[in-house]
């Protein structure tokens, strides 16, 4: 079993599927293409990093599970659906990070803190996430994800997005284009995960890093826990 | 909605955004992997360890840099190697390492890993390591010479404490002066071991170091991480480990230094290494290897291999200095070394030299990357003779990219050393190439080579000026632009040349190595102040052109390509007659394959260098 032990970072992408993101919903299926030419063409950091897309709307659902890059051929797949149920999300969230790190470490792999990035254009459409948010972000549970949340229309609430993330958040700018900002936000996605995958800090561990910046987006401070 | 698997597309670099990737290929770059010659794993290799090399761009900062010899009892191999990972990305090595031979009594090591993918981390871990090395050299000197005026004098351990801390002091001193602002930091971890056995029949050493390079010793049929250490705190007080420790220098005032002392029996082995190898080596699968693999201290290329074994996601940086104490016994059936001490002998450095810009060149290098359309290989290697006489390695040779468009290569060499001189090869490939680097970025017109012969006007010049004393025009220096694409399906080449070295072009159409045409240069006279020529040396130049398929073969006088015979057996291993496949030899090969070349003639015993730079011929131009 030691044979297969590998330093992992697991990225997972959530992103909105709700009825208002239909204009968008095939550029983002573009952008998340591009991504994966990206990073499956860089055999650093593929080798690093394994990558998850769930997309969320009145449910949700695992598009892609946790795969190295190099080794899919495809991931597109969202599609606009109905309204945007944030409970479901985290809680599938939950669900596949403690199913997949569990999996990693009985290959043998020094697993990494996983890292989410969390894409919604609107507002969740009630208050009951608060629940499975905090189960998935509870300190006590080993695999707790550093989260990374975009709000990435005007109409999203600024102080929902802050809420959901753990590391940094970021808002759009008035007058950016969904279309530019879904491309910024994958833009960003593949830096942090280059990024990465291939910094070492100063003891040899692997951390999450994302841009300092995002073009078209505010970054928006984080409530410390 | 997962995917059917595809294979990673493994010939596609990095540029750091900008630069076109290479073609799509289902070959692995470089070394072939069903060779184990040059290609250990250990586990799944991953696709970073196989994918294409890019070469750096900083000509004091190759590769890899290697070092083999005995010193008294001790046998040492030592490396400090770039990871898949820097490789891929084009960027320069992080790691250095070093060992020196302290009048035979003595033998000093050190590694330091350069902090964070930071500009410079590479040059102050050099930085770190050499000044060390000096300073454990200074302190240990006075020790060696009154063991030599009297041998029965007992040995202190105490004195071997003091000497590394103080070394170690005193290059956290000397890098903060010479990186004043913002200094890149470093960890640092030093060794000096008895290579002499004390009366017990048993070599003393002590290991000091600031941040988490480790340093292991076998034990038991297996590799255990030193730990057992007190903290040498700045007032001198040992004291047991804290949770605090200073991680890298230059340090805050009162550096912390943990320091760890024993002794090596018969056959033991002590183990330096920064964190690229230190990782991987808390898996028991990875000690088990290297233990199997170090009984016995192997030979130059397999040493290399066994440091840079492939596996997936293991892609810093590596440094070892291993040191190994004779066994007991070698009856039948034990293992033999690959080398004895009476083949290859570590120099005893001077102290003085180790901080001066002619540092002693390690017994070999190696550099490679495929920049544009053109794959580049560099190896240099002490031979035989100077192995045995314990001198140090007198030619050189290197290559680095400028941006996306050129490559600049060099060979130099210089007189055989002495006491009181010492050529000044190593200066000189290092300032022709940052000079070389710095031309403007335009596209070269063919017949003016000028600017090259400038530089290496600039460079013989040099040479009387600094520390180095080498006598102008005794080192001989070759340096060679080429673009990294064709230009209507052709590649310009300019050059310039003083003194013996050789430039070949191997026309693969015929399978034949051509001299350069250097006889249809034009040679410059130089006007150099010399006090000692008795007349001018011309500098040679040309410009020409050669095509996809083709390939330059840049070599120093020990290579012996002037000679027909050795020519044509190059010509015949370069055209795939002798290795069974028509591409570019992986690094690996093509130092093993210099370190052999023409062993069994009169040539074979001298120091070489060489670069190869090929024109793929499967690009469309």
């Amino acid at each position: 079993m030691s044979e297969q032990k590998q330093q992992v970072l697991p990225f997972y992408v959530v992103c909105d599927e709700s009825y208002s993101m239909v204009d968008e919903i095939d550029n983002l299926n573009n952008y998340l293409s591009e991504l994966h030419e990206a990073i499956g063409a860089d055999p650093v950091v593929s080798d690093k990093t394994r990558f998850c897309v769930i997309g969320f709307s009145d449910t949700a659902e695992v598009l892609l599970p946790l795969s190295e890059l190099s080794e899919v051929e495809q991931i597109a797949g969202l599609t606009a659906k109905q309204s945007t149920n944030y409970d479901a999300a985290f809680q599938l969230l939950r669900d596949t990070i403690e199913r997949d790190v569990a999996m990693l470490k009985g290959d043998g792999h020094q697993v990494y803190r996983p890292a989410v990035f969390f894409l919604s254009d609107g507002q969740p459409n009630n208050d009951h996430w608060v629940g499975s948010y905090n189960r998935l972000t509870d300190a006590a549970w080993k695999p707790h994800p550093n989260i990374v949340a975009f709000g990435i229309s005007q109409e999203a609430d600024a102080d929902t997005i802050q809420k959901v993330a753990t590391f940094k958040a970021f808002m759009v700018n008035p007058g950016v284009s969904p279309t530019t900002a879904l491309h910024e936000f994958a833009k960003a996605l593949t830096k942090s995960i280059v990024k990465s995958g291939t910094a070492l800090a100063q003891d040899g561990q692997v951390t999450l890093q994302v841009p300092e910046k995002v073009e078209g987006f505010t970054e928006l401070k984080v409530d410390e826990v | 909605m997962s995917g059917h698997v595809r294979h990673a597309n493994l010939d596609s670099p990095a540029s750091g955004g900008t630069g076109t990737p290479a073609p799509r290929s289902r070959r692995t770059w470089g070394d072939q992997v069903d060779n184990p010659r040059y290609v250990a794993s250990i586990g799944k290799p991953g696709s970073a360890a196989q994918a294409t090399w890019r070469l750096g761009t900083e000509p004091a900062i190759p590769d890899t840099i290697a070092d083999i010899g005995a010193v008294g009892q001790v046998a040492v191999c030592c490396a400090a190697t770039r990871g898949p990972s820097h490789r891929f990305y084009g960027a320069n090595r992080d790691d250095a390492a070093a060992v020196v031979n302290i009048a035979n009594r003595f033998v000093g090591a050190a590694v330091a890993d350069g902090v964070g993918s930071v500009e410079r981390s590479g040059e102050v871990a050099k930085a770190a390591v050499a000044s060390v090395l000096h300073h454990l050299h200074t302190l240990l000197r006075v020790e060696a010479e009154r063991h030599q005026v009297n041998p029965e004098s007992p040995f202190q351990n105490p004195q071997l404490v003091d000497a590394v801390t103080r070394a170690i002091r005193r290059a956290d001193a000397a890098l903060k002066q010479q990186f004043s602002s913002s200094p890149p930091a470093t960890t640092l971890t030093v060794a000096a071991l008895c290579a002499q056995p004390g009366v017990n029949g048993a070599y003393p050493y002590v290991m000091g170091r600031v941040g988490d390079s480790s340093a292991f010793r076998s034990c038991e049929g297996d590799l255990v991480e030193i730990r057992k250490e007190l903290v040498d705190g700045g007032s001198g007080i040992e004291s047991e480990i804290h949770s605090t420790r200073t991680v890298a220098i230059p340090g805050p005032p009162g550096l912390e230094i943990a320091v760890a002392d024993g002794q090596l029996t018969c056959g033991e082995l002590l183990l330096l290494t920064t964190d690229g190898l230190g990782n991987p080596l808390q898996l028991e699968e990875v000690r088990r290897a290297l233990t199997e693999w170090w009984a016995v201290p192997p030979d130059l290329t397999s040493f290399l291999t066994q440091v840079q074994f492939r596996r997936k996601s293991y892609d810093d940086d590596r440094s070892a200095v291993a040191m190994w104490t004779p066994p007991a016994l070698t009856g039948p059936g034990s293992r033999q070394p690959s080398w004895t001490p009476d083949e290859a002998r570590l120099p005893s450095a001077r102290p003085d030299r180790l901080l001066t810009d002619e540092q002693p060149l390690p017994d070999a290098m190696v550099d490679a990357g495929r920049e544009g359309t053109l794959e580049v290989r560099v190896a240099a290697v002490r031979g035989h003779l100077h192995r045995r006489q314990a001198v140090t390695r007198c030619e050189t040779a290197g290559a680095v990219r400028v941006g996306d468009q050129r490559v600049v290569a060099a060979v130099a060499a210089g007189v055989a050393v002495d006491e009181s001189r010492e050529g000044g090869h190593g200066y000189a490939l290092r300032e022709a190439l940052a000079k070389a680097q710095e031309l403007p970025a335009v596209d070269p017109v063919p017949g003016k080579a000028e600017p090259l012969a400038d530089i290496i006007l600039h460079v013989e010049n040099q040479l009387r000026h600094t520390d180095i004393r080498a006598t102008p025009w005794e080192t001989a220096v070759l340096l060679v632009l080429v673009d990294t694409k064709p230009i209507n399906g052709t590649y310009h080449v300019s050059c310039a040349r003083v003194g013996p070295v050789t430039l070949d072009v191997l026309d693969t159409s015929t399978g034949v190595l051509q001299p350069a045409p250097w006889s249809q240069s034009v040679p410059m006279t130089a006007s150099l102040e010399s006090l000692d020529a008795t007349e001018p040396v011309p500098i040679y130049r040309h410009s020409f052109m050669i095509r996809p398929g083709d390939a330059l073969l840049l070599a120093s006088d020990g290579v012996g390509l002037r000679h027909p015979h050795l020519r044509q057996q190059m010509g015949d291993y370069l055209a795939g007659n002798h290795r069974g496949r028509d591409d570019v030899p992986g690094p690996g090969e093509w130092l093993d394959r210099l370190c052999m070349f023409g062993e069994d003639g009169a040539h074979g015993q001298r120091d070489r260098a060489a670069v190869l730079i090929w024109a793929d011929p499967k690009v469309a131009p």
